[in-house]
């Protein structure tokens, strides 16, 4: 079959207006030519010819503008004429059209929701200056290393900062609240000078305004800016109290600044320098451990700045006051900010982009499959358009027009489509990375799902605009009816079914794997009860409480108060609530007679609670072994701590733990064992996590060595959230007024907020596989109801001639559900190898459970039985005489 | 032999086709060819200036009642040449069919007393 040429006259037709602009001029210079020629034929000298010739034709570029005119005229009218004939053609096959749109917003709308996520990761700048020089440093440093790396460097300049701090502001202009609590970022007084952004009021921190005494300074987002301080554009120089502090404001950062921000960290509303001071040598060596950002210097490569960071990481090492393990972030690399956003999320990445591919494969074919079938069915149509004068251009500009309609509207609704899927996917990305999505959708959304539409329709119209460009007139006229009614070869359309069904398979069992994990993680601690309990997270300023016996008095006088509010039938209080994800409440702990393997880099990371003796009672966490917490566990009783089950099994084997003692690596102390209770699951998800201990509040120690500071009061009660939630603000605010108080949040809710992600992901494919198992039963249906109306005639013949009506029912949906069962035999060891992607998205359920597997497998087979039957069952309650007449 | 000119600023709204669709019926030719040829057929009651002749020529081929190609003039130059199409040509005999039935209609309404 001579394809090529066809393509090309298709695509002169379609493309052909660049072309019309030279045929014109060079048309009308002939006519002025030939006129010339005339004339000098006619006996006028050459010159004079030409002039009288320019005259009579009467100014060229004024011909050529009143064609263009006509030519416009008409490229319009026929377009309105092929677009009202396009929407008869289309809302007359109202089944057909309603598939094909539901196939096309299905895939453009998956599509563009992809593309914005993309768009935010790969395709965004970032609002740095000359990002493509910014780098992060992996894994996080000290204030000393990190200051010895930065002092050492000649490849790079760098910056640390804190992740994930926030602060209480007090102070503020009256006419807003008087407080605020908002995160915010202790920062390298370089920092924005590396990152190259300048402040819309004031300035940046200079060099050396991270030495204790010059450090009494802040700068603001322009959100805090505006929302705290009215957007006074002389806030500069004025005084702020920050967690207790007393700072000068001396800049305000541009509306589009955002910093840390993904993959670095959460977005800050301020930032103040670091307190960088070496004498302090526990905090300066031990307290917290920072993220650092660097920008090369010219010429330097990332391969140069990897290998003199690990050659300075490994001089800062006998730097520290305490033993650190000669390897300790030996594999630190340099890498770009860019390629730091992807490595973090490329898991998402492939698998919800691989399956958004497969969605939109399987609507193409589907569309394709559809369209074929369509155009075969409408040969006669064309054949007799053709046979009474419309050119072969003409219709296959009509018949791409079509497709082009419906592709815009496909695109239309699949935007609507990827606006929620984008509500659905946010979640689905760690922390910060979910901000981003926002950040993606921008003009280039549309764009993208109007060239998707405009090449889906061009391409599927292009296939039957092909065949029907050579096919014989006479011939498709007579031929006429459904009986022998060539067209689209069957056996294509089956095997784009079985690839249909092979694809399907496979999306469909990656969502039943995730919907039995997120069904398993639903089980976990059976003995939590978390709906009657109200939670509210109490922001203590560090200067409220002079000395760790104050807090204590706050914290415990808040329990009790709070017991006593009518309806409330138990507190307690704790510094890490369980399912919320916050690293701020991991700590390096020592275990007593387990040195530091050489192959472990640092201390194990234990989850710290610090928690009051209630604690276990309220949240019914079952003691195990030993003892709970008591009121005598105070300040001046000897240390103890509980561990979870898993926790002792981990580092004490086979052996007794009680009695085994315990270090926080800053702390000197050393506590006891004095009970082990259940394991709350969520802290053993969390990944780098060796285990869970509890501390008594009177005794605890948490980051920085400080008694920890913020802490969330919880309470039973069956009594409306709101009403407690009231309650616990005003006795707040009576105990420490000024102090914040945050969202005051279900146990439930907080809950299912740290299940938002397994949940966003399981139902984005349930969605997905929900999304291909639809298209399948329709193409299923569509590829049946064809062959059983082109065999219509043999089916009447054969029950005329005494067949049974489950013989012909069984013969037809056999022949059919070949292809389904070849297809799901394709699937099932494609999803074997593609699932294994998902192993880090499952809990408790591996990527080739055989139950799911099987479970999938009838599914698609009952799906597309049930598709299948519905056309043979119509056919067959047809009079069989009836059928026989057809022609 | 020329006429007077002004005549064709009242040529009727589709005489123009008409008469286009005339002159390329026999065989195609070129934008000057038609202009001469209907000159010729109108005894030179109609002279086809290029201003109206082109936008005509241009809104009929995209109407699907002339087809173009590029062809050698009489004198070896590069011309565009115009036919009739199968639509043209149909659209030629339902024009002259309609053109019969209003000149007789005027001819009665005037020969009317």
């Amino acid at each position: 079959m001579p394809w090529a040429p066809k393509f090309r006259s298709l695509a002169r037709n379609l493309f052909h207006q660049a072309r019309v602009e030279q045929d014109l001029d060079n048309e009308i210079r002939g006519y002025v030519e030939a006129l010339t020629e005339e004339k000098i034929r006619s006996g006028i000298s050459p010159a004079q010819a030409r002039r009288e010739a320019l005259l009579e034709a009467g100014g060229v570029e004024q011909i050529k503008e009143q064609v263009r005119d006509a030519r416009a005229g008409a490229l319009v009218d026929s377009f309105l004429a092929d677009m009202r004939y396009a929407l008869r053609t289309l809302s007359a096959a109202r089944g057909f059209s309603a598939v094909a749109l539901l196939s096309l917003a299905l895939g453009i709308g998956a599509a563009a929701a992809m593309f914005t996520l993309f768009n935010a990761v790969l395709i965004r700048p970032l609002p740095y200056a000359n990002p493509g020089r910014l780098v992060r440093i992996t894994d996080t440093y000290p204030e000393g290393a990190a200051a010895a790396i930065q002092r050492a460097s000649r490849t790079m300049d760098l910056a640390s900062f804190t992740t994930d701090s926030e602060y209480n502001l007090t102070g503020l202009p009256s006419g807003v609240a008087a407080t605020a609590h908002v995160a915010g970022s202790a920062v390298s007084a370089g920092l924005f000078d590396l990152l190259g952004v300048r402040p819309q009021l004031g300035r940046v921190f200079r060099k050396g305004q991270n030495s204790p005494s010059h450090d009494r300074l802040v700068i603001l987002s322009d959100a805090l800016w505006r929302g705290a301080f009215h957007a006074d554009p002389a806030v500069i120089g004025k005084p702020v109290t920050v967690d207790g502090v007393a700072r000068t404001i001396v800049g305000v950062m541009p509306p589009n600044f955002d910093f840390p921000g993904y993959p670095l960290g959460s977005a800050a509303q301020l930032w103040i320098p670091l307190h960088l001071d070496p004498r302090n040598f526990v905090d300066y060596w031990a307290a917290g451990f920072m993220p650092l950002v660097g920008r090369l210097r010219p010429g330097i490569t990332v391969a140069q700045a990897t290998e003199e960071l690990r050659r300075l990481i490994a001089q800062a090492i006998p730097q520290f006051p305490y033993v650190m393990a000669r390897n300790w972030n030996s594999d630190a690399e340099v890498m770009p900010l860019r390629q730091a956003m992807t490595g973090d999320i490329s898991g998402e990445l492939v698998v919800l982009g691989g399956a958004v591919g497969i969605v939109l494969l399987i609507a193409c074919v589907n569309l394709a499959g559809l369209l074929l079938s369509r155009s075969a069915a409408r040969r006669k149509e064309f054949a007799v358009r053709a046979a009474v004068g419309a050119s072969r251009r003409r219709i296959v500009r009509q018949i791409v027009t079509e497709s082009v309609v419906l592709a815009m509207g496909g695109a239309g609704l699949g935007l609507l489509l990827a606006m929620a899927i984008i509500s659905v996917l946010r979640p689905v990305l760690p922390g910060d990375a979910a901000r981003l999505v926002e950040a993606g959708i921008d003009a280039r959304v549309p764009a993208f799902a109007a060239l998707v539409a405009l090449l889906t329709g061009i391409s599927s119209g292009l296939a039957p605009a092909l065949t029907i460009s050579r096919f014989d007139l006479a011939e498709a006229i007579n031929a006429g009816g459904p009986r022998t009614a060539g067209g689209a070869d069957p056996r294509l359309r089956r095997l784009l079914i079985a690839g249909e069904v092979a694809l399907t398979v496979v999306l469909v069992i990656g969502a039943g794997l995730l919907i039995k994990s997120l069904w398993l993680l639903a089980q976990v601690n059976p003995w939590l009860r978390a709906e009657r309990t109200v939670t509210a997270r109490v922001y203590l300023d560090r200067s409220h409480c002079a000395n760790r016996a104050a807090y204590i008095e706050f914290y415990e006088g808040l329990v009790r108060r709070a017991r006593t509010i009518t309806g409330v039938s138990d507190a307690a209080a704790t510094s890490a609530l369980p399912f919320s994800s916050d690293m701020r409440s991991a700590i390096p702990a020592e275990i007593e007679g387990q040195p530091l393997k050489p192959s472990e880099q640092v201390a194990p990371l234990l989850w710290a609670a610090a928690v009051t003796p209630d604690y276990f009672r309220m949240m019914r966490v079952p003691v195990i072994a030993g003892r709970a917490f008591t009121r005598a566990d105070g300040p001046q009783a000897p240390e103890v701590v509980l561990v979870s089950q898993a926790t002792a099994q981990h580092f004490w084997p086979g052996q007794n733990p009680l009695g085994k003692r315990v270090r926080v690596v800053w702390d000197r102390t050393w506590r006891t064992v004095v009970g082990v209770v259940a394991d709350v699951e969520t802290y053993e998800h969390t990944a780098g996590l060796s285990g869970t201990m509890y501390m008594p509040y009177a005794q605890s120690v948490g980051q920085a060595r400080q008694i920890p500071a913020a802490m969330t009061i919880m309470v039973r009660t069956p009594a409306d959230p709101a009403r407690i939630g009231g309650q616990l603000r005003a006795l707040v605010s009576e105990a420490g007024p000024g102090t914040p108080v945050g969202e005051v949040r279900t146990l439930e809710a907080v809950v299912s907020a740290s299940t938002s992600q397994p949940r966003s992901m399981t139902w984005l494919f349930s969605g997905f596989g929900g999304a291909a198992l639809l298209l399948v039963a329709i193409g299923v249906y569509g590829l049946i109801a064809y062959s059983v109306e082109q065999r219509r005639h043999e089916i009447g013949i054969r029950l005329a001639l005494g067949a049974v009506q489950t013989d012909v029912y069984s013969l037809v949906l056999k022949q059919n559900m070949k292809y389904v069962l070849a297809g799901l035999a394709c699937g099932l060891p494609a999803a074997l190898a593609l699932t294994r992607l998902m192993t880090g998205f499952l809990y408790h359920v591996s990527a080739t459970d055989p139950a799911t597997y099987a479970a999938v497998a009838l599914v698609v087979i009952v799906v597309a039985a049930v598709a299948g039957s519905i056309p043979c069952l119509r056919a067959l309650a047809r009079d069989p005489t009836e059928s026989l007449r057809v022609e | 032999m020329k006429a007077d000119a002004p005549q064709n600023q009242n040529l009727l709204q589709g005489t123009l086709d008409l008469l286009i669709l005339k002159a390329v019926a026999p065989g195609e030719r070129h934008g000057l060819g038609i202009s001469r040829r209907i000159e010729q057929i109108t005894n030179g009651t109609f002279q086809v200036k290029p201003g109206s002749l082109f936008p005509a020529l241009h809104r009929m081929e995209e109407a699907g009642w002339l087809a173009a190609s590029w062809g050698e003039s009489e004198n070896n130059r590069k011309a565009k040449y115009y036919r009739l199409t199968k639509a043209g040509r149909r659209q030629f005999e339902s024009e002259v069919e309609n053109w019969g039935r209003i000149t007789l209609a005027m001819a009665s309404a005037l020969a009317a007393e």
